[in-house]
């Protein structure tokens, strides 16, 4: 029996490898010849930074304006800061590249309950691509009992020693990046917004942390950085941008943002990449053959908490 | 005698012609092939037998489990009889493992529609641009095409006092 | 202007003299403070991590005692509506205890935030015009104004007289009595607000009640009274002349005998709709009356606040024991510590449990987040006791030009 199932494991590693391997193949192209470029930008604008900076920037800091109020040559400034910064602390380059929302483009995410395993392979990817300490998640993955939607019934603290586990079902949670948004309406200084594109992100050099946004949240999609998020230098993913994956600090509210360091270039999030059952599907709404404009042409979608009124952007179905 | 090479582009371009384009990119189908090309069946098979076969197979096929479907017992179903690098449709024709998918919506009709709009299976690459979807037997083990369980990464920590 | 700095030197000096039992009493409350401001030292070096709030419980005790300080500040106006508007010349005398304690209350309640703020050196992002105030659609940016507000009319108004009376001049009624009116709309505004916080979020089925901010105004005015007799009993008792009439505490426990009663009804109503629907939103309120999947922290504290209440409520109604001075401070107390756990940590805690998505996580503060607490009441305290002894001293003559 054991050994069976050893075997059976063994069989489906080598598939997470294999798909794993798929992706990442992929992946790494792209990132590679991304980051390269961003590095070289990233070194020329240190070249030019004056020397002795350091001793100016928590004033600088300090003043800091609102994304939304900085000039390009604002924003050129405080990159090179934090750039600066990170290159202090952690002894590594990285890029801070700020992608705009596309026009024309609506992001939406749809999940297939049915195919969802429940093997956190989401968690893991989305706390490495988002440079996320370990004692932190933007995804929570309940398993739920079979017949309930209540989400009140999930269980996040399941061990997975082989998942999906006999009567239940696998419900992942993270950022519905809701249209009536109840985060962004409660914050009191606007330092989380919904861009055009309908990612929900935070400044976190402008919040000042009340968490009035996660008493707010349904989805308990919001996560606060109640100390300085420990961070290993050598695996801190150095493709960063100032609205997301940058490394926080201290005292701030942090979420999922579809990975808007991606998904602005074109790829699609850290998550799906990482779902082994192809459960997870994201795209332009605005596109009619997109993956999720078919789904919600074909499918009976739903939302979480819809009594609530929040019109989430994440749908799930099964099928 | 047409090479192999131009067989493949050449199914591969009929099939892009079938498949709905999308308006912000291509959808480029994950190729199987380049996996056979050290090691082609034909270098040990110059046939399939078509008779029922028990599993496990002694010799180099130790691992295969044959667990399809109870009626599904024989090579010969899905692999070509004449040519090993080839798989086979129900009316005989032969084609290319990069359209293996063929295959199995012979079948798998409505899984095969939902494949084809996106909805089920994995898509990588680009939202926006090319994508490239993977094929049925990416994900499933052909001959053994259940989802097995999986060892799911450690749980969120149970807050508890900080000290 | 060189007056005015020497009416603030004077103040101060005044501050300074007074006797052993007064100085014992500074002594205690600024010696309170120290350890409070130790563990904010270590809470602004590593963070809240030093506070037990976490993602799913993230309030805790900082912003229950804000929200029933607020009330104590909305309570002010009890005094302020009888001396300014029915012109009781017995609470006139006294109407400025009131206000200052409104101001007291005030800055422990902006204190409360401060504390509980992740990045308070980023506060200037608050300030209106100069930050980014998220106003009309944020009800903690109404916050942010009817709390500062009120700081301000309960500044001006009290500082106004004192300085008129301190000069032995008549005040020009024009330029207070606006004011006064003014803050009389803005007491009930500021519980208002701190209730809508709450309410207002369809996520926390626990607080998305409309009764919110009745029931907080309600208890503000019966707690609020409660510690307005006490202190009124203490400056009789320890003040070396300064007395105030009966009469203005027999009015204040007229208030509280009714707001007690009400604030029980509500009490009432809320437990009955939620146990009685028991609909899925009813494992908040499980959670606090009785407990939530062998989760019961709370449960001994509400059902304690609860019998306080109900003592004290007794106590208030009825003629015989009211009129002890004994009973009736013993039922200000168990009415003070009922509300303050009642509408503290006994509403804010449940609103977490369970998390949005289920979690049971309990939540007891920290000891930092303890001496946090313990400092800022006695920093209110201490302000209070030293700005009322030096308006004793303005207004009964003592201290003057």
């Amino acid at each position: 029996m054991s050994e069976n199932r050893t075997k059976e494991q063994s069989t489906n590693r080598s598939l997470e490898h294999r798909l794993s391997e798929k992706s990442g193949q992929l992946l790494n192209q792209k990132v590679k010849r991304r980051s390269f470029l961003k590095g070289a930008v990233a070194a020329g604008a240190a070249a030019v930074a004056p020397m002795g900076t350091a001793s100016a920037f928590s004033f600088e800091s300090f003043f800091q304006k609102h994304y939304r109020e900085m000039t390009p040559e604002d924003k050129k400034k405080v990159f090179a800061r934090i750039q600066r910064e990170l290159k202090k602390e952690y002894e590594i380059e990285v890029s801070i590249s700020d992608p705009a929302p596309i026009s024309g483009v609506k992001f939406v995410y749809a999940l297939n309950l049915s195919k969802c395993n429940g093997s956190r392979k989401c968690v893991t990817a989305c706390q490495q691509e988002n440079n996320l300490p370990a004692d932190m998640a933007y995804i929570t993955v309940l398993e739920m009992p079979r017949g309930t939607m209540n989400v009140e019934k999930g269980n996040r603290y399941y061990k997975g020693e082989s998942v999906p586990k006999e009567g239940n079902y696998y419900l992942p949670v993270q950022c519905n990046h809701c249209e009536n948004s109840p985060c962004t309406k409660v914050c009191p200084i606007e330092a989380t917004w919904k861009e055009k594109d309908g990612i929900v992100v935070v400044d976190y050099d402008w919040c000042i942390g009340c968490r009035y946004c996660m008493a707010a949240c349904p989805y308990e999609a919001r996560h606060f950085n109640f100390k300085k998020p420990k961070l290993d230098a050598s695996t801190i993913n150095t493709s960063q941008s100032y609205l997301s994956n940058r490394v926080r600090s201290k005292g701030v509210m942090e979420k999922c943002t579809f990975c808007l360091q991606r998904t602005r270039e074109g790829s699609y999030p850290a998550c799906l990449e990482a779902c082994p059952t192809g459960a997870r599907k994201f795209g332009n709404i605005y596109d009619p053959e997109s993956e999720v404009s078919q789904i919600l042409k074909q499918k009976s979608v739903f939302v979480l908490k819809e009594e609530i009124n929040t019109v989430p952007q994440f749908f799930y179905y099964f099928d | 005698m047409i090479s192999g090479k131009w067989l493949i582009s050449l199914q591969c371009w009929f099939l892009l012609s079938v498949l709905p384009v999308a308006l912000y990119g291509k959808v480029v189908l994950q190729k199987r092939e380049m996996g056979l090309e050290n090691f082609p069946c034909s270098e040990c098979h110059d046939t399939l037998s078509d008779g029922a076969i028990e599993t496990p197979i002694e010799g180099n096929h130790e691992e295969l489990a044959l667990k399809h479907m109870k009626r599904i017992n024989q090579c010969t179903v899905c692999h070509s009889d004449s040519n090993s690098d080839q798989l086979k449709l129900l009316n005989g024709t032969t084609i290319s493992f990069d359209q293996s998918h063929l295959v199995c919506i012979q079948c798998h009709g409505e899984k095969g529609s939902d494949w084809r709009r996106g909805i089920h299976g994995k898509q990588v690459g680009s939202w926006k641009d090319d994508k490239i979807r993977l094929l049925c037997s990416d994900c499933h083990n052909a001959h053994d095409p259940k989802f097995k369980q999986f060892v799911a990464d450690p749980p969120p920590v149970r807050p508890g006092k900080h000290h | 202007m060189a007056r005015y700095i020497r009416f603030w030197l004077n103040m101060f000096k005044e501050s300074f003299s007074g006797s052993k039992t007064y100085y014992l009493w500074v002594g205690v409350l600024t010696a309170l403070l120290l350890p409070g401001i130790y563990s904010y030292y270590l809470q602004l070096s590593q963070g809240l991590v030093v506070t037990n709030m976490v993602d799913q419980v993230s309030w805790g005790a900082y912003i229950a005692n804000f929200t029933f300080l607020v009330g104590v500040a909305a309570a002010a106006v009890l005094l302020v509506v009888p001396a300014y508007i029915y012109h009781r010349d017995d609470v006139k005398e006294i109407v400025l205890l009131g206000e200052i304690l409104a101001f007291c209350a005030m800055l422990m309640c902006l204190l409360f935030i401060a504390v509980d703020l992740g990045r308070p050196d980023r506060f200037w992002h608050i300030i209106p015009f100069i930050g980014r105030l998220n106003f009309p659609q944020s009800i903690l940016a109404w916050d942010v104004i009817v709390l500062n507000g009120y700081l301000l009319l309960n500044m001006h108004i009290p500082g106004y007289l004192l300085y008129k009376l301190y000069r032995g001049e008549q005040p020009t009624r024009r330029y207070y009595m606006p004011f006064v009116i003014i803050s009389i709309f803005w007491a009930v505004s500021i519980h208002t607000v701190t209730a809508f916080l709450y309410s207002g979020l369809g996520g926390r089925p626990f607080w998305n009640t409309s009764l919110m901010a009745p029931r907080f105004l309600i208890s503000a005015f019966a707690a609020g009274p409660a510690l307005l007799i006490i202190i009124f009993y203490l400056i009789n008792r320890f003040h070396p002349y300064f007395r105030v009439k009966e009469s203005v505490s027999k009015l204040l426990i007229t208030i509280a005998s009714v707001t007690m009663p009400i604030n029980l009804f509500l009490l009432g109503s809320e437990v009955f709709k939620e146990f009685y629907t028991n609909s899925s939103h009813v494992a908040s309120a499980q959670y606090l009356f009785l407990g939530l999947h062998g989760h019961s922290t709370l449960v001994p504290y509400i059902w304690t606040a609860i019998a306080f209440n109900i003592i004290s409520t007794i106590i208030f109604v009825t003629p015989v024991l009211r009129s002890k001075t004994s009973w009736l401070l013993g039922g200000c107390l168990l009415s003070i510590l009922g509300i303050w756990t009642e509408k503290g940590m006994g509403l804010i805690i449940p609103g977490f449990i369970p998390s949005p998505l289920g979690d049971v996580v309990e939540y007891t503060p920290s000891i930092h987040e303890f001496f946090i607490c313990l400092a800022i009441w006695a920093f209110g305290a201490l302000s209070y006791t030293v700005i009322s002894k030096v308006a004793i001293s303005i207004v009964s003559g003592r201290l003057k030009e």
